[in-house]
């Protein structure tokens, strides 16, 4: 074993000084360009960020796999849920008539659409596959609207960051940043293979991502938000899925 | 398991100091399956390690490496990206390729199985040639071929 010389000390001083600066410089460019998710605290934290970095540098126009009408699932998987509650029972039983969606936060002119209102704005369909965490995945028709015509007949203000959206059980929301809300694949869903998209499947709104896993394709939706940081919601963590250890990034 | 292609620095410098083509890819003379079952009847009849062995790895060795270096774990790489909806609409080809999200899960099912079977034969292989004297040898690059035991 040999001592440590003086100049291997330096070297090593010199290394960590650069790795420490290097660290420094690549959280300030990080959060300049938004590659730092909500929940990049915790143990899984680097991991997140390292993977959210990554996929906003290379991923962040790529459009999720459209598929021909024939390959639309036979027997697609609901994984139902039961109503989440007494409100949504009874607009279940009046057809969905009185259903609203609230859009608030930053934007020019708030506002709160029925479903009808919904369905003035341009209409857009895909065929896109639904893959959950759990492992499971189908292929179907989605009918909706584009997040991003919503967000811009309210008038999203530019320093907007992140769409915070609400089912109607409010316990059950999720973000996503703009890359993603303003993705033309985003939309707040009502048809689903040409029919009404059924309550099974999330109706009569569903907020669909396709780049992402299902669970970030919150059913039941009544509200969302635009805001440029996600600490007044729930934990700060960005979404009701980091708290129960759940990735916020879910494109994985 | 922390080797081959999910770890490029070990990649890099195996293939720049040519520890891959020097001491894994297999001796020419040993390029048959003859000698390849030769080791393994070897291992079958239990037959005490040549001096050689304690040096060098043997064809069966060299050929397991090579496969999880080389075939599983770049394979488990892959279908492990194929089943992110990101990367599936960044690099549809790369997806598609294998037949679908569902087919890449098969699949990355059973090439971790196999990963996890090499850990297992490769951690008793470490246990029965010696635990302390393989560790030795492994962190400070130095072998001590021990004298045989009567």
């Amino acid at each position: 074993m040999s001592n440590i010389s003086r100049r291997k000390l330096i070297t090593a001083g010199l290394a960590a000084t650069a790795g420490v600066s290097g660290l420094t410089a690549a959280a300030r460019l990080g959060r300049r360009y938004g590659l730092i998710p909500p929940d990049h605290v915790g143990i899984y934290g680097p991991g997140e960020t390292l993977t959210y970095a990554a996929q906003r540098l290379l991923t962040t126009h790529s459009l999720a796999r459209e598929f021909p009408r024939s390959m639309i699932s036979k027997t697609p998987f609901a994984n139902e849920t039961p109503p989440p509650n007494e409100a949504f029972k009874r607009h279940q039983a009046a057809g969905f008539s009185d259903w609203r969606l609230s859009v608030d936060g930053m934007v020019d002119r708030p506002a709160s659409l029925s479903l009808s209102e919904l369905k003035v704005l341009p209409v857009h369909s895909q065929i896109t596959e639904v893959a959950c965490e759990e492992g499971w995945s189908y292929i179907a028709e989605w009918i909706g609207t584009p997040l991003i015509e919503v967000l811009n007949a309210a008038g999203l203000l530019p320093q907007a960051r992140y769409i915070v959206y609400f089912s109607i059980d409010r316990d059950w929301w999720e973000s996503i940043d703009m890359a993603d809300a303003l993705h033309p694949q985003t939309f707040l869903t009502w048809g689903m293979n040409d029919g009404d998209l059924p309550v099974s499947f999330g109706g009569p709104l569903r907020l669909r991502v396709p780049r992402q896993l299902g669970y970030k394709s919150v059913k039941y939706i009544t509200r969302i938000t635009a805001t440029d940081t996600l600490k007044g919601f729930g934990k700060g963590l960005g979404s009701a899925s980091p708290e129960s250890g759940y990735a916020w990034y879910a494109g994985i | 398991m922390g080797c081959g292609a999910d770890r490029p620095d070990y990649a890099i410098s195996g293939l720049w100091t040519g520890h891959f083509r020097n001491d894994l890819f297999p001796l020419p003379a040993d390029r048959n399956w003859r000698a390849f079952w030769g080791v393994f009847a070897t291992y079958l009849r239990r037959a005490p390690p040549d001096d050689g062995e304690g040096r060098s790895y043997n064809l069966v060795q060299r050929t397991a490496y090579l496969t999880v270096i080389f075939v599983l774990f770049p394979l488990v790489i892959w279908t492990g990206l194929a089943m992110s909806p990101a990367f599936d609409s960044a690099v549809p080809a790369a997806v598609a390729a294998l037949g679908g999200r569902q087919s890449a899960r098969t699949l990355h099912f059973f090439v971790s199985g196999f990963l996890v079977f090499f850990l297992a034969v490769h951690v008793a292989m470490v246990v029965l040639a010696g635990f302390r004297s393989r560790m030795r040898a492994m962190i400070t690059g130095r072998v001590v071929v021990l004298p045989e035991r009567p």
